[in-house]
């Protein structure tokens, strides 16, 4: 990793032309002959190209914000050009009269405040013109939310929140009514002037598990177009005394949600014209507590394995001279590995051939296992790997001149996949084994002050955040073949959505309407889907779900039939057996 | 737009102008916006057409070997065409095979681009602090110290670190959405 960074800030300083006539030569030389130098070198450019784009982009919004300010300008300057003239008719009128009752000079005065007018008029009355469109359009679009809010909020209830009073001088932990356990450090909550809330602190917590409910509120799983796969969403809020507050900058609640998917990451959402969109949260939220790490670590000493004095013991490891006790650690070490990691995992997530994960963890001053990464093509291999190392015993701290270091320990491991789906035994043992993990990790969670959680271990399923509002706990759905898929509905009065849900994943996509059109644009080919389509009009509700395929060119028809709101909820809840 | 303006907006480009240049080159947009909608295109795909356009121009514009052989507006015409058929991925092998060697060359551009655009996708992947830091620093060329006052972060070396982190986790995203794309 070290030799990484130094690579990278040597092709910076080759890309910003600081290197020296010798060094460049030297440089461009080893892009002919090192093969892994090249390729780190054009992916980095590659990369910086990447970030280019968005200069460029914003480069290019400008230009086209003053292109259409000049033809703004064009138009304006007829229209103002008129109003000059109007306006050098009536003081001509004046002057006209000014020169029966006032001598030249000040005619000339006359003349010059029009000359001003000529040059001020055209620029203020553009900028406020475009000033007003902006403020119009602005406008019209908070109406328009308004509107569609209330109509929602009269025909269909949204789900009720559940609103937990905390007291923000501890640290408190909840669990909510489908599940969700909110862990919120004390002092966590601030009001708009940035004061710590004192006192009580209403939490209104919504959960969002079942499919129902996702659909009743109009909720659905997309991140700028790309399908996500849901594991469970919220909305959080909190109130002092009716006033909304917001969390301390660097204060996070820690969310765990119940679901077994794996590789789940932390979205955060944002309502747009009614329908939401999901976005990655802050990668910030991870890298934050292992710099903190990083600082603390700077005090203490890293001391690698092959070079540490005493080297950390596996138990059982205690006897024999340095080198046997080392070697007798690395074997422990491998073999635990070997036994406990479940190379049926890959098969069963279809892998073929050789697989390799690199781990890398740290023996601490303890002997504890901290700091584990991962790095393998799969990400299920990266977990499976962590979920090992983890339970990896307690050692004996290694020792440098007597004092107990912290030894970084770099393992890779190599096995061979079949690529034979096995009947379910596996899967079962795994099973037992994450909700064991699980529990052990929870109460380390929850435990008391010392308890530690190191982040990797935390992202498959409990999540931090460092925003309230709406917040969910997705992975993307990544699929080769994608297809358009635009439904055409001919009665289309009052307000209708039509919502897809994959079967295969609990995903749901929401569609974009235009006229008699609904767009739900790029969607995984061949799934099995439901379209549910909800219409309110006039007071009444409608409803039809059709199950298909996602295919080209799909031609469907629905058939609306009245249903009152009881009825919709209880139909709705059937299809909650989907997710 | 006559051979003048051509030769004026070259020159912008040459000085560092892009944002003037881009701007002169606007007054092309109604005529790609055109080509785009009898192609059957809303307005949103042509003025995305026409963006991607200007920066594969701004891109060949950069390359020391290249030189613009026809007026930008036939150059940036072909190029739209050919951006717009591939989001279609509407080409035929007859068609392949009939290209001349400037239309090659063009089509050549339009997909090099792609892989700028997946490296742009990684990016806009990371959170708003890590693109934060990444603009800074590579954008901007602003020196670790001062990111670090401007974001905040305790220390130089932590700036440093964290923009380590950031290119990273940009570079992981990138290859495996490389690895899904091909």
């Amino acid at each position: 990793m070290e030799n990484n960074i130094q690579n990278i800030e040597l092709i910076n300083a080759y890309l910003n032309k600081r290197l020296s006539e010798k060094e460049i030569q030297y440089f461009e030389n080893r892009l002919k002959a090192d093969f892994d130098f090249n390729i780190l070198f054009n992916e980095h450019v590659t990369f910086l190209e990447g970030i280019k784009r968005q200069q460029l982009k914003v480069d290019i919004g400008k230009a086209k914000q003053s292109y259409i300010k000049s033809k703004w300008l064009k138009y304006l300057g007829f229209t103002s050009g008129l109003i000059i003239l109007i306006i050098s008719v009536i003081s001509n009128i004046n002057s006209g009269e000014s020169i029966i009752e006032i001598p030249n000079p000040i005619k000339s005065e006359v003349n010059n405040s029009v000359s001003i007018l000529d040059s001020v008029v055209p620029n203020d009355s553009i900028e406020e013109i475009v000033f007003k469109e902006t403020i119009k359009t602005k406008q019209t679009k908070t109406k328009e939310v308004i509107v569609k809010k209330e109509i929602t909020e009269v025909e269909i209830p949204k789900k009720s929140f559940q609103t937990f009073t905390i007291n923000q001088k501890k640290d408190t932990t909840i669990i909510c009514k489908e599940g969700t356990k909110l862990t919120i450090k004390a002092n966590s909550f601030i009001t708009d002037n940035s004061k710590i809330a004192i006192g009580n602190v209403d939490l209104k917590v919504t959960e969002y598990y079942q499919l129902s409910d996702i659909l009743l509120t109009n909720l659905s799983t997309q991140s700028d177009g790309k399908l996500l796969e849901t594991g469970g969403m919220l909305n959080l809020e909190a109130f002092s005394d009716d006033r909304p507050l917001k969390l301390k900058q660097n204060s996070s609640i820690d969310i765990l949600f119940p679901t077994n998917k794996k590789n789940m990451k932390l979205f955060t959402g944002e309502l747009n014209k009614g329908n939401i969109n999901w976005s990655l949260a802050d990668v910030n939220e991870e890298v934050e507590p292992t710099i903190e790490e990083i600082e603390v670590i700077e005090e203490d000493i890293d001391v690698p394995f092959a070079v540490v004095e005493e080297v950390p013991i596996y138990p059982g490891c205690e006897n024999g001279s340095r080198t046997q006790r080392k070697n007798c650690t690395s074997e422990a070490i491998s073999k635990f590995v070997l036994r406990n990691f479940n190379t049926q995992m890959a098969d069963d997530i279809g892998l073929v051939g050789r697989q390799r994960i690199n781990v890398i963890f740290k023996i601490d001053k303890n002997g504890n296992i901290v700091d584990i990464q991962s790095r393998a093509p799969e990400p299920e291999l990266e977990m499976e790997a962590i979920r090992v190392i983890t339970s990896l015993p307690k050692m004996k701290p290694g020792k440098q001149r007597g004092k107990a270091v912290s030894v970084p320990y770099s393992l890779p491991i190599i096995f061979e996949a079949n690529g034979v789906a096995s009947v379910g035994r596996s899967t079962i043992n795994r099973r037992i084994r994450d909700s064991v993990y699980r529990k052990s990790f929870e109460t380390r969670l929850t435990g008391n002050d010392n308890a530690k959680v190191s982040i990797s271990e935390v992202s498959s399923y409990i999540l931090r955040s460092s925003k309230l509002g709406w917040i969910n706990c997705d992975r993307f759905v990544n699929s080769r073949n994608r297809i358009k898929y635009k439904l055409k509905i001919e009665d289309v009065k009052g307000i209708i959505r039509v919502k897809m849900v994959f079967k295969s994943m609990s995903s749901v996509l929401s569609s974009r309407r235009s006229g008699k059109e609904f767009d739900f644009r790029m969607v995984p080919k061949n799934e099995d889907i439901m379209l549910i389509a909800i219409k309110q009009n006039e007071g009444k509700l409608y409803l039809d779900v059709i199950d298909t395929k996602t295919v080209e060119n799909p031609n469907i028809e629905f058939n609306f039939k009245e249903i009152n709101l009881e009825n919709l909820k209880s139909e709705l809840k059937k299809l909650n057996k989907l997710f | 737009m006559g051979f003048m303006n051509d030769k004026k907006i070259l020159e912008f480009f040459k000085d560092g102008h892009r944002e003037k240049a881009f701007s002169k080159l606007y007054s092309l947009y109604p005529k790609i916006e055109a080509l785009i909608l009898s192609k059957g295109g809303n307005k949103q795909d042509a003025s995305d057409v026409f963006q991607e356009a200007l920066i594969v121009l701004n891109r060949n514009l950069e390359k020391s070997d290249f030189k613009l052989t026809s007026s930008f507006y036939t150059y940036l015409y072909s190029v739209s065409r050919f951006i717009w058929k591939d989001t279609q991925k509407k080409f035929s092998k007859q068609e392949l095979h009939n290209f001349n060697d400037i239309e090659i060359e063009h089509f050549h551009s339009v997909l090099e681009e792609k892989k700028y655009q997946l490296a742009e996708r990684a990016f806009l992947e990371l959170g708003e602090r890590c693109r934060q830091l990444l603009q800074l620093f590579y954008y901007k060329a602003m020196s670790f110290k001062d990111i670090a006052n401007m974001m905040q972060f305790k220390s130089e070396k932590i700036a440093k670190n964290q923009k380590y982190k950031c290119l990273t986790k940009a570079k992981d995203i990138y290859r495996t959405s490389n690895s899904i794309q091909s």
